[in-house]
């Protein structure tokens, strides 16, 4: 029998501008790494959940926070009733972060990763403040922050400050992170949440490129290193189950990140130049209806995201539209990239599907609507100006509207078809979280916040209030403030005094008398 | 009549697109619509329904914290006379949906309810207040 023989390369020489990839190997040989996002209610708690983690082998850890700490609220702040410790870990001092790494060397993790925007600089500060009491050398541990706050202005929906001041201080951990932390990822554009928003393929990565490049505008007026600051910089994008779509997408985005650098800020060095993605799959794909059916999504998602050479991906889980995981669906979303990785047959092979007809033309189509849609944000005056006027948010509502018309005629399988009705069945889904545990939180943090020294706070929070009135970066003054106990409420309410807020909820107590000496 | 409909996220839960969405299908069916946006208080939403006379309030949460704002927004309502029903949408399971629907005038659109079905279920309500006022 005469059998043709297809050899396919399983290693490559990475071309600029890097549309069929960046790395010389197969996934075969350097697997993507599989990640997992998952929240726990208190620091001891989440500290317990680390511990077996790390004695099980796992390198890196993912701290998701709740949603006060990610506003900058303490617990018992009146509008964080409910929230506290609900979607993740209430961190709220260095003595919270200190109990979330008790007994972890921070060394001893590959990498801490954290979806910190907002606040991320008070994260940042608050843990080299704990490695600092704990004697451990600063540049000793990496850590990766998303700190991209722009798109949460538009999105994801944890934006404190005016657009302007809030990319301020994402650009200040940039900045810090290239002169003090070289090994810190300081930054991880996100295209995905816009998608989730309701953004079409082509506008998630136009407005991830718009937004990269006003990061890259302010870090470079601050003289940043531009080589060294796209080294450590990575974007963040969705996947949905149209997977051949997707890994076009993947590649257009390597193409335009390599192609922006260069073009417009003269970069050369490759290590630079090479994108770096990490993939979630959509969870605005996940239907609360047949929920078994999601698992064939996530799979074509994570497929799409393969063949488009991701460096990391987590996959949704299946109960993903009615509430937390369980524990069986939290495994299945690990399993299946397990079972593409290892029984798919599509690892062996860089960018499999580049050279067919498709795939290159629905490519060179993304690079170039994304060039569009970067370009007309450029014609708003840039990023923060078209998020501050509303225009970018308008137009991923325009999407989401328009997708939603297309789904009232189309309804996904295993849905409800136009004009028929149903609920969705989620009496077993939701929040099984410890009710008891937010008021608790919040009069214990109450009474610690009583027991520390009033002067010291008082004069802790004259400093910041007064580095934060001068234009330079502010890091030092965060690691100040929570070297010297200060809270992320504390800290965040200096900020809205100097910079204002677009919380509409937020009220913030007038500035607290002077002590006398 | 034309409806009037107060919209808010209420808590910190920054998913809006849904609530966005079922605020553009009202509008396009005649209805006034305030959205006061994400991060609203429920003391703020009450604050407002009762300024601007709104016949419904409709609300999305997707963070768990339903039973805690919920309560609260039915609370501060109560101190006016005849408050407007409230319309909760989101992920709220059932024995939730039960215990806020016990709380008084609060309807409860389960997760998989589309934008036209929610659209109308608001406006159901503000028809049944208009018509007990």
């Amino acid at each position: 029998m005469n059998k043709t023989q297809v050899e396919m390369p399983r290693s490559a020489v990475p071309v600029y501008p890097y549309r069929s990839g960046i790395t010389d190997v197969s996934y075969a040989d350097q697997p993507w790494i599989i990640g997992q996002y998952s929240g726990y209610t208190s620091p001891e708690e989440t500290n317990l959940r680390f511990r077996k983690l790390i004695a099980a082998g796992q390198q890196g850890v993912a701290v998701a926070m709740d949603l006060p700490t990610q506003l900058g609220m303490d617990p018992g702040h009146p509008l964080a009733e409910g929230e506290v410790g609900r979607v993740g870990v209430s961190i709220a001092c260095a003595d919270d972060m200190a109990a979330l790494f008790a007994d972890i060397p921070l060394s001893s993790v590959r990498q801490i990763s954290t979806t910190a925007n907002s606040i991320a600089p008070m994260f940042g500060a608050m843990i080299l403040a704990v490695a600092e009491r704990r004697g451990e050398a600063l540049d000793s541990f990496s850590i990766r922050l998303q700190n991209d706050v722009l798109k949460e202005y538009v999105a994801r929906g944890t934006q404190i400050f005016p657009a302007e001041h809030g990319a301020r201080l994402s650009v200040d951990v940039v900045e810090y992170c290239a002169t003090h932390l070289p090994k810190w990822v300081p930054m991880c554009v996100s295209g995905y949440h816009m998608r989730d928003a309701g953004s079409t393929r082509e506008q998630e990565v136009g407005f991830t490129l718009a937004n990269a490049q006003e990061y890259l505008d302010l870090a470079v007026a601050r003289g940043v290193d531009i080589a060294r600051f796209a080294r450590s910089m990575s974007w963040f994008m969705g996947a949905s189950p149209e997977f051949l779509k997707e890994a076009a997408k993947f590649r257009a985005c390597r193409e335009l990140w390599a192609t922006l650098l260069a073009d417009r800020y003269g970069v050369r060095d490759p290590e630079a130049l090479k994108l770096r993605i990490n993939c979630y799959t959509l969870g605005g794909e996940m239907s609360a209806f047949e929920i078994s059916n999601n698992s064939v999504r996530v799979t074509l998602a994570a497929v799409g995201a393969v063949l488009g050479g991701v460096q990391s991906l987590f996959c949704s889980s299946i109960d993903e539209a009615l509430g937390l995981p369980t524990d069986e669906t939290a495994r299945l979303s690990i399993q299946t990239q397990r079972i593409i990785l290892q029984e798919a047959g599509i690892a062996e092979w860089i960018d499999p599907v580049g050279g067919a007809p498709a795939i290159e033309l629905a490519t060179d189509e993304i690079v170039q609507a994304a060039r569009e849609i970067a370009g007309q944000v450029g014609e708003q005056g840039g990023a923060i100006p078209a998020i501050e006027s509303g225009w970018m948010r308008g137009e991923i509502d325009r999407s989401a509207w328009e997708r939603n018309l297309h789904e009232r005629e189309h309804a996904r399988i295993g849905e409800p078809g136009p004009g028929e009705s149903g609920a969705a069945d989620i009496s077993v889904a939701g929040f099984p979280v410890d009710t008891t545990y937010g008021p608790r939180r919040a009069e214990e943090f109450a009474q610690w916040r009583a027991r520390r020294p009033r002067q010291q706070v008082q004069r802790a929070v004259e400093r910041l209030a007064a580095a934060a009135a001068e234009p330079g970066n502010l890091m030092p003054a965060f690691i100040d403030a929570f070297r010297s106990d200060l809270t992320i409420g504390e800290v965040t309410d200096v900020l809205i005094r100097q910079f204002g807020t677009v919380n509409v909820g937020r009220q913030v107590e007038p500035e607290p008398a002077r002590v006398a000496e | 009549m034309t409806a009037r409909v107060l919209a808010a996220k209420l808590g910190l839960d920054g998913h809006d697109r849904g609530i966005r969405l079922i605020a553009r299908e009202l509008r396009a069916r005649g209805a006034e619509v305030v959205y006061l946006g994400i991060g609203t208080s429920p003391q703020q939403a009450a604050a407002a329904a009762v300024q601007e006379d709104v016949d419904v309030i409709a609300v999305s949460l997707l963070s768990g914290a339903h039973l805690a704002h919920v309560a609260r927004l039915v609370k501060e309502l109560a101190r006016h006379p005849d408050p407007p029903p409230v319309v909760c949408g989101g992920l709220i399971p059932s024995a939730d949906a039960a215990e806020l629907q016990e709380l008084g005038d609060v309807w409860v659109m389960p997760v998989g309810t589309t934008v036209p079905a929610a659209a109308e279920a608001i406006l159901d309500a503000a028809d049944r207040a208009y018509g007990e006022r």
